[in-house]
């Protein structure tokens, strides 16, 4: 046989296959052929060393079943989409409220200590005066900064757990993404 | 090589002979069949399924008045070949086991 009629055997027996995958099928053969005749092989040598064209329409069949597979899984997909994308704004919407929390929280912190810095030393000048005013609310900002100080340490598990968080809406995302696409 | 074996194999060879440079079919072949025997049969559903999986991507170049088909490894296949590396600490465990008792020349 040569390459001719091997190459319309080659389409003869793949018609059954979509345009694109008999094109693609045609054009890797017609390459490896062109190559070998250009190595100077025997043009006859090189057909008979392809196989036969059965053979070949065998071996392509074995990848068939992975196919079915993909349209299942993309049709699964698009049928949970709404699902899936409602799951997801929540989630990142819950990520983004737990964000702005901790930045409320800092954001306290700093203007409790900022202001309750200058109030405490304006007590100490009090003291001398009206004692037990004084102390009380000397007792007050103790508190206040405590307050501060717990807030800091809750924003940062806080931000800690936002960040867990995070990766994981990142992975499952990506997991979908690599499973259907 | 048992032909289970050889399946695995195979799909790891192609990636690897594109790991220095992009490549074509005849050449694949030429590459890999020092190492491992390897037909044009065999090759094609290998490479159909390594492009659909993200591992290669293909590009067609010019060649003496014809295109050229491409094959190029992608970032994921540079990681699949790179993890083989832990199969292959493996294996070499798993022959010790099997081979244990005869004598290795």
């Amino acid at each position: 046989m040569n390459k001719k009629e091997f190459i319309k055997e080659l389409r003869t027996k793949t018609n059954h296959l979509s345009p694109i995958e008999q094109n693609r099928i045609i054009e890797y053969y017609t390459e490896i052929i062109d190559d070998k005749l250009e190595n100077n092989e025997n043009e006859e040598n090189i057909i008979k060393g392809l196989g036969t064209i059965n053979e070949i329409i065998e071996k392509m069949k074995v990848d068939k079943p992975q196919n079915n597979n993909k349209i299942l899984r993309i049709t699964l997909l698009i049928f949970c989409s709404p699902i899936l994308l409602g799951l997801y704004i929540t989630g990142y919407a819950l990520l983004f409220s737990l964000w702005i929390t901790v930045a409320a929280f800092i954001f306290s912190s700093f203007l409790i200590t900022l202001t309750l810095i200058p109030y405490l030393i304006s007590i100490l000048i009090y003291m001398m005066g009206t004692p037990f005013v004084a102390l009380y609310q000397f007792g007050i900002c103790i508190a206040m900064l405590g307050l501060a100080i717990l807030l800091v340490i809750a924003c940062y598990y806080m931000s800690i757990g936002a960040k867990k968080f995070n990766h994981f809406l990142r992975n499952s995302l990506l997991r979908i993404g690599k499973e259907f696409l | 090589m048992d032909s289970q074996l050889k399946k695995g194999l195979l799909e790891l060879c192609v990636l690897a002979a594109l790991k220095e440079e992009d490549s074509y079919g005849y050449k694949i072949i030429d590459d890999v069949k020092v190492y491992i025997e390897i037909s044009e049969s065999t090759l094609y559903p290998i490479l159909k399924r390594l492009e659909s999986n993200k591992l290669v991507l293909t590009y067609s170049e010019e060649h003496n008045g014809r295109l050229r088909k491409y094959y190029k490894i992608t970032d994921l296949g540079k990681e699949k070949l790179k993890d083989s590396e832990q199969d292959w600490q493996q294996i070499k465990k798993v022959y010790k086991f099997i081979l244990r008792g005869e004598s290795y020349e």
